[in-house]
């Protein structure tokens, strides 16, 4: 199967978008999240807030493309444009890494916790209610 | 040999100077910084998806180990761990390193919605051990990459960092950064 030019720029451009809002969410819900946070030490909240809020969306769009409700190609450049780049696994990889290694063991598990089981709640969540 | 090491020693002196009165890193970068986080987003994006097509697409009524996705997961922390112990050693320089390839790139390349989902398959399947296997591997490896990337950098930096260290070529360079 041949990727057409229309998918391939829709999901660059849809990846675009997928980056600013994680940039800007995230730093939105890092600051505010905190704010309200019983700890005075950061918490990764806006990774964890974009990453819950793009599985979601991405059950959601699997659920919709499945129906036949969106298009595959829809499903394609929303999936793998904004999903995709909305969320990150890299940050969640360095974060945890620097819990382990100033020896923040329970953080760390909470932080992989938090984002395992609210990530695949929401997916779940996304795709039942589209489904 | 004195004249050269006088030489090099003036060199260091003048280029801590020049960095002293150079504008701090954030000013341009700032201006620019959604441009490069977009780009960096669009080009992770397409690299994700292009990578992802050489392998077999998961089907989520037979779910398969998803290869592809832990393939991106894997390579993007081993990139942005290097990319931000080399930030941080060098004071965000240069400035459009983080905003393109770490947030941009490595957060776009990268994915964990469509763990989520794969997860959720697995899980419907059941496939419990499938979906516990995989969220293993994709972790444990993904931080043993950030590790291995973030002291790959750090250690070719020290390589080349001291004033007068054993690589000749690079230690005026080394200095004036090291003087940031």
């Amino acid at each position: 199967m041949t990727t057409s030019l229309e998918t391939l720029l829709g999901i660059a451009a849809t990846g675009a978008i997928g980056a600013l809002t994680r940039h800007h969410l995230g730093a939105f819900a890092h600051l505010s999240l905190n704010r309200i946070a019983v700890h005075t030490e950061a918490f990764p909240f806006g990774t964890l807030t974009v990453n819950v809020a793009g599985s979601f969306v991405l059950g959601l769009v699997t659920a919709l493309a499945s129906a036949g409700s969106i298009t595959l190609v829809a499903a394609s450049i929303l999936g793998n444009g904004f999903c995709g780049a909305v969320t990150t696994f890299s940050t969640v990889a360095v974060d945890l890494e620097r819990m382990v290694a100033a020896r923040r063991f329970a953080r760390a598990a909470i932080d992989l916790a938090l984002t395992v089981v609210g990530g695949v709640a929401a997916a779940w969540l996304g795709l039942t209610l589209a489904g | 040999m004195l004249g050269r090491l006088a030489a090099e020693q003036w060199a260091i002196r003048f280029a801590r100077r020049l960095a002293a009165v150079s504008p701090p890193a954030h000013s341009v970068a700032s201006r620019f910084e959604p441009l490069l986080v977009a780009v960096g987003g669009a080009l992770g994006s397409l690299g994700r998806f292009l990578v992802e097509q050489e392998f077999v697409p998961f089907d989520p009524q037979a779910p398969t180990f998803p290869w592809s996705t832990l393939s991106v997961n894997l390579l993007g922390a081993l990139v942005l761990g290097g990319v931000l112990a080399f930030a941080e050693r060098r004071g965000d320089r240069p400035a459009w390193l983080r905003p393109l390839v770490g947030v941009g790139f490595c957060g776009s390349f990268t994915t964990l919605s469509t763990v989520s989902v794969e997860c959720t398959s697995m899980l419907a399947g059941p496939h419990l051990g499938l979906a516990a296997a995989y969220l293993a591997v994709s972790f444990l490896a993904g931080v043993a990459m950030a590790t291995v990337g973030s002291r790959l950098v750090k250690r070719a930096l020290a390589a080349g960092g001291g004033p007068l260290g054993p690589s000749g070529s690079g230690t005026i360079a080394s200095a004036a950064e090291a003087g940031r």
